[in-house]
């Protein structure tokens, strides 16, 4: 399907990628509100559809990556009031920890596998939830990652051992 | 299958599962955007709400600092609670020759007598309070609410209609229970005479039986002293003309809501959420919570999977947002916190006055050189974790379990207690407290795990867990390195 060229054609061009959309930003961004972070990207989505390249993808994974792009902002901006609130309770001699997603899910060694999956990179966080959790091909999630299969390919096995090391000897379920 | 396949499989099926719970998209209205008065702006992408298309939502936290204190939302809350200090009489509503009202009079159950005389045990306590269009109380259980009208030409008669009950399972119902709960419903059931002598109030429906009540004395106040050194525990939510618990609105398959209140000495409040936590400063002079530098912080909030739980989750939690936005009028009696005439709070845990004044610590514990207290703490129990330090600086406890969230922190001598409230049912089984600060890994502590107050325990005191290990010991994990201990009977147990 063409990118719409008038506001009637765009709702019916994204409503079939709702559904993925809504479930990449309850991943990404589990503590934000998907209903948000969905309509930011389906206005930044409005504001680009004419960018949209149907050879690079389906509308769905150009959505999606609009939609890992705002999680991202969204995620950022609730570290950021976090820190705010964690400041005082810092140790005078300690830095601060960086503001990595390990800070915003509480990452601790004995964490579920959703936390173990916050720990990771985020890329390979984002390769595991379009792979995985979306069910997205290696192709379809290449086309949002915007990188080769190969490389889709090797960031999963990069976040399967890193998952295997946090969870130790838990990974039989 | 090496490890790497187990891992794929375990994602797989995880992926698979976690999608099948997650099938409702978004709610954004699709359909403004071909309106011909939006035509291609921007602004027509909004979420679709009761009334239609609305503006954009913003996010509970951004709702909470937003500068603007809105009252909508607790204007949307029909107040039933009438100000129980008030003499009905004064409202030019029945009283009797003693000097008691029917309405604005809190009563409490004595006796029943089923309609041919014979009396019926009152096994479990339930309430009634008349004002002047509402009845409300409990039968022995659940709340109860309904209409009352009482006509000028038969002033002894309340007419009941409407009589509302909230749903929660009932449990270790003694013997008589469901003959209390079902006479209490029958009574209360069309028109009723009442009559009122001396303290006892006796409603009669000639089909049904009697039910007897005394005025239950109030020891009310609003001294914002008596705020101090509880968690307030939310207990009920008052809406309209039907009461509901926090526990009944989500299913028990969810999440228990747990929403408390601590006020400190130094004049903030922290409240407790499933999913954030705030803090502000407060003024509760005049009667009224005023909050002001309102901050909040969310934390990894559990997903409750069933759609219906999950908007009455949310329906609840905006309830509460409202109420406490909107400079809400406030009295304690027996023991309770009402709040905004809406919200009901119950003195769970009661915190050494020493600790009142601290007010919320820490919500994420960071970094290494943790050590690890386990034990089994109910939801909504207040926790204490002391460490008390031996060879380094004093740290206050911090947990890095998202089960937990810090109340406040007392000093005494090398003593550090951080006070936490147990707040997820999925993971408040397992406690991992970490004491000491991330350079502290040599310091030696000892350190105890106390219930406080469990919601169900009755109040007290009582040790969860304490549990000794000599120094240099291994368990319950190398030195830095969070690991887990059983609970064992014994000492306290000294940590590396």
């Amino acid at each position: 399907m063409s990118a719409p060229h008038d506001a009637t054609g765009f709702a019916d061009w994204v409503r079939p990628s709702l559904l993925p959309m809504t479930r990449l930003a309850r991943r990404l961004a589990p503590d934000a509100d998907p209903d948000d972070v969905v309509q930011d990207a389906l206005v930044r989505a409005w504001q680009k559809w004419h960018q949209y390249d149907a050879d690079r993808g389906t509308p769905t994974t150009w959505l999606l990556a609009i939609v890992a792009d705002r999680a991202r902002d969204a995620r950022r901006e609730r570290i950021r009031r976090l820190r705010v609130v964690d400041d005082h309770d810092a140790p005078p001699d300690t830095p601060a920890p960086d503001p990595s997603p390990d800070l915003a899910a509480g990452i601790a060694a004995d964490l579920d596998l959703d936390r173990a999956i916050a720990a990771l990179t985020e890329r390979q966080q984002l390769a595991v939830h379009l792979h995985y959790f979306l069910g997205l091909t290696v192709d379809e999630t290449g086309a949002v990652m915007d990188c080769a299969p190969g490389t889709v390919k090797s960031t999963l096995h990069d976040a399967r051992a890193r998952l295997r090391e946090l969870l130790g000897g838990d990974d039989e379920l | 299958m090496n490890s790497d396949e187990r891992m794929h499989e375990r994602l797989t099926r995880a992926g698979a599962r976690w999608r099948d719970v997650n099938t409702t998209p978004a709610h954004v209205d699709l359909e403004a955007m071909s309106s011909p008065e939006h035509g291609e702006y921007l602004v027509p992408i909004t979420p679709l709400g009761a009334d239609g298309p609305r503006r954009p939502r913003r996010s509970r936290v951004q709702m909470w600092l937003a500068a603007a204190v809105g009252v909508a939302a607790a204007a949307s809350v029909a107040i039933v609670v009438a100000n129980l200090g008030d003499g009905g009489s004064k409202r030019g509503q029945p009283a009797t020759e003693t000097g008691q009202s029917l309405t604005n009079t809190p009563w409490t159950l004595t006796g029943m007598n089923r309609a041919d005389g014979t009396p019926l045990p009152v096994v479990a306590p339930a309430s009634l309070t008349f004002t002047k269009d509402v009845i409300k109380g409990t039968d022995a259980c659940n709340s109860i609410s309904g209409k009352i009208t009482i006509r000028a030409s038969e002033p002894s008669e309340v007419a009941v209609s409407d009589l509302a009950s909230t749903e929660m399972a009932c449990v270790g119902r003694p013997d008589g229970f469901d003959a209390e709960v079902s006479h209490i419903h029958a009574v209360l059931d069309g028109t009723v005479q009442w009559s009122i002598t001396g303290d006892e109030l006796t409603l009669t429906n000639p089909g049904a039986g009697t039910l007897v009540y005394r005025h239950a004395r109030q020891t009310r106040t609003t001294d914002p002293a008596a705020l101090v050194g509880h968690a307030w525990q939310l207990a009920l939510i008052t809406q309209g003309t039907t009461s509901a618990s926090p526990g009944s609105v989500a299913s028990a398959t969810s999440p228990t809501a747990s929403i408390s209140l601590i006020f400190n000495k130094n004049g903030t409040l922290s409240l407790t959420h499933r999913c954030y936590v705030v803090s502000a400063t407060l003024s509760a002079a005049d009667a009224k919570l005023r909050l002001t530098d309102v901050r909040a912080m969310q934390h990894s909030c559990p997903e409750i999977a069933d759609p219906t739980a999950r908007a009455a989750q949310e329906r609840e939690d905006a309830v509460v947002d409202g109420v406490l936005r909107s400079t809400p009028s406030w009295f304690i009696d027996g023991g309770q916190l009402t709040v905004g005439d809406t919200l009901v709070f119950k003195a769970a845990g009661t915190l050494p006055a020493s600790c009142a004044g601290d007010g919320v610590t820490d919500q994420f514990a960071i970094g290494d050189g943790s050590t690890t207290v386990i034990g089994t703490v109910p939801v909504g129990a207040v926790v204490a974790v002391t460490a008390e330090f031996l060879t380094r600086e004093l740290t206050p406890p911090k947990t890095s379990s998202t089960a937990l969230t810090a109340l406040c922190s007392t000093t005494a001598g090398k003593a550090v207690t951080t006070y936490f409230r147990a707040i997820h049912a999925g993971t408040a089984d397992v406690i991992s407290a970490t004491a000491g600060c991330p350079s502290c890994t040599q310091t030696t502590f000892v350190a105890h795990l106390t219930v406080l107050d469990a919601p169900d325990s009755g109040g007290g005191v009582a040790t969860a867990s304490e549990v000794t290990q000599g120094p240099g010991g291994a368990s319950p994990g190398s030195p830095g390195s969070p690991g887990a201990a059983s609970p064992s009977a014994g000492g306290p147990i000294l940590y590396k």
